[in-house]
């Protein structure tokens, strides 16, 4: 078991994304509320 | 494997996730805020005893906090993926891209939107000469890293930035190497991370780390049987 580059870049790619939905979702919420 | 799990930072790799999550979460309240605040003038104020102008919108309280957070995250993400090695170290630098490119566009839109607006009392030139000029501090370290990568294979990085440069080869096919919008790190100062490379050698711990490290490169792929092989003796040799 050894982190594999194209999966580590997959997930990175996945967390980035993550954290621009959170982020929209954040201050959507809080520009709405 | 044992030693295969060990060498396999997944605390690091963790670690390294939250903080680019957390860069793209902080850089995406960033931009948004700011198009709130551009939404009302460019200019808005809370609190205080005065009588205020333009109130900021509801959610710009969250834009001071997303900076310094978004700070914190880039340092997480560099220190947590320079463990991981590699390109990961120097993959978090896209956040200095990001920000000024993404709040260079707000700039320009709103910019060039007043300057089609009659009404506008001319603030729009000053949005459009800020959206430039942060694109171009955007822009200008991307390009000259991606011609650094392009062209630095066994070449040192351009002569003009060498005084801010580590000395370091700037490789992008060499595993031990890595470079970056926060500098190149070549395998000399991969070696020398290791420990003291005189006479006597690394440490005995930065040895075991360094071996780790062969150790995962090899797992990965990214070293030849022969390569790990001689590299590790090398490193032992350099022990005795």
């Amino acid at each position: 078991m050894s982190i594999r580059p194209a999966w580590l870049m997959g997930a990175s790619l996945i967390a980035v994304l993550a954290g621009i939905a959170l982020g929209v979702w954040l201050y959507t919420s809080a520009a709405g509320g | 494997m044992t030693a295969a799990r060990s060498a396999t930072p997944w605390l690091a790799v963790a670690a390294y996730l939250v903080g680019m999550a957390g860069i793209a979460l902080a850089l995406t309240v960033t931009f948004l805020a700011m198009r709130g605040v551009l939404d009302v003038g460019g200019q808005c104020a809370s609190g205080g005893p005065y009588v205020i102008a333009t109130p900021c919108p509801d959610g710009t309280w969250l834009l001071p906090l997303a900076i310094l957070l978004g700070i914190l995250f880039v340092f997480l993400a560099v220190a947590t993926g320079s463990r991981i090695g590699g390109i990961y170290g120097s993959l978090p630098g896209l956040a200095w891209v990001a920000l000024f490119c993404s709040l260079g566009f707000n700039f320009l839109q709103y910019g060039v939107a007043a300057l089609g607006d009659p009404e506008a009392d001319g603030g729009g030139i000053i949005f459009v000469l800020l959206g430039v000029m942060f694109e171009v501090m955007g822009l200008v370290p991307l390009v000259t890293t991606m011609i650094g990568l392009r062209a630095g294979r066994g070449l040192p990085l351009a002569a003009g930035s060498s005084s801010v440069e580590p000395p370091g080869r700037l490789d992008a096919e060499d595993p031990l190497s890595t470079s970056g919008l926060f500098g190149s790190v070549g395998r000399a100062d991969f070696v020398g991370m290791a420990g003291p490379s005189g006479p006597g050698g690394p440490s005995g711990s930065a040895m075991v780390d360094a071996i780790e490290r062969l150790t995962a490169l090899h797992q990965q792929g990214n070293l030849s049987d022969e390569e790990f092989a001689a590299a590790k003796h090398a490193l032992i040799e350099g022990k005795g």
